[in-house]
């Protein structure tokens, strides 16, 4: 049922019937949605070696390897094969480019095995630190050639800065 | 689902004085992440022979608040594991946040987090007859000293 205030007297009119149509919007205005995607074709594994996708950063039409400025927030990622076998995902950060170079972990932000697929999820995304590299480790452990599929998301922006 | 109609609400500005904004003042943003918040992750991998049952304590630095929001155990077997996830308060009083058991996998999240002030314990059984030498534990949430966690003012 419709309350309608009604207008009497003077002054500014009643609108609090409607004030509250407002809503939270999913992106917000600092904020853009990055989306990656990729099927890696890759032959046979053993467990518990893996392959390693380093991830790039489109920056001014550029792709770089470290990390930029305005920060990057992981939300989620997936793995997923098309069979039954046991898949791996493992999401990396490396201080430098150098320390990428030789296998310097900084820290493992998650690992995650599962059948089929598996993935990361991050109620609070995981946001990139300036210079850091960040890199995914994935694997299928059947022993045979595979196809892979990759997708990353998540926000650019979004880190409330203080003047 | 049918939508029966839509209805446009315009405020027509009337008289003297400031326009009406009101339809449109909720259109501020918040950020994802505060300036007072740091990420926290913790990952780890742990061996748990046949049967076993782990209990290990990841300590929270003092002065801090660890907000988890997400929780995830699993191994590269498809066996059946137990994890339980608890808190414990600075004044030692102990929490269960979880606890579940799954095949190779053991996730949980949590839309609003969970506070923890001293120490979060984690709880993990292998409850098959395989020794496991890689079952990993990955936890993610936020990071924030409890003054900014309670939003006290400066003096």
């Amino acid at each position: 049922m419709a309350f309608v205030v009604e207008t009497k007297g003077i002054g500014r009119r009643d609108y609090s019937e409607n004030i509250e149509v407002a809503t939270e919007p999913f992106i917000r205005s600092r904020q853009l949605r990055f989306f990656y995607s990729i099927r890696y074709t890759a032959l046979a594994l053993t467990y518990p070696n893996v392959y390693e996708a380093p991830l790039a950063f489109l920056v001014n039409g550029q792709l770089q390897d470290a990390a930029p400025s305005t920060p990057y927030l992981f939300s989620f990622l997936t793995v997923a094969a098309n069979r039954n076998a046991l898949v791996a995902l493992q999401f990396n950060r490396y201080e430098s480019y150098q320390d990428y170079l030789n296998g310097n972990i900084a820290e493992v932000l998650g690992c995650s095995y599962g059948y089929e697929k598996t993935d990361l999820r991050f109620t609070k995304p995981i946001p990139t630190r300036e210079g850091s590299v960040y890199s995914v480790y994935i694997a299928e452990f059947s022993n045979l050639a595979f196809n892979l599929e990759l997708a990353i998301h998540g926000l650019i922006g979004a880190l409330e800065t203080l003047e | 689902m049918a939508k029966l109609r839509t209805e446009t609400f315009t405020v027509t500005p009337t008289g003297v004085g400031r326009k009406d904004y009101s339809q449109d003042v909720q259109f501020s943003v918040e950020p994802t992440i505060r300036s007072y918040q740091l990420p926290y992750t913790f990952q780890e991998a742990y061996i748990l022979n046949a049967g076993q049952t782990r209990t290990i304590d990841i300590n929270v630095p003092a002065g801090q608040v660890v907000m988890l929001y997400d929780m995830l155990m699993c191994c590269p077997a498809n066996v059946l594991l137990s994890f339980e996830v608890q808190t414990i308060d600075t004044d030692g009083v102990v929490n269960s946040v979880f606890h579940k058991a799954g095949y190779q996998k053991v996730d949980h999240h949590l839309p609003r987090g969970v506070p923890v002030f001293s120490a979060i314990r984690l709880i993990m059984t292998n409850n098959s007859t395989l020794n496991l030498t890689d079952v990993q534990v990955s936890l993610a949430g936020q990071q924030m000293s409890q003054e900014e966690y309670f939003m006290r003012l400066m003096p």
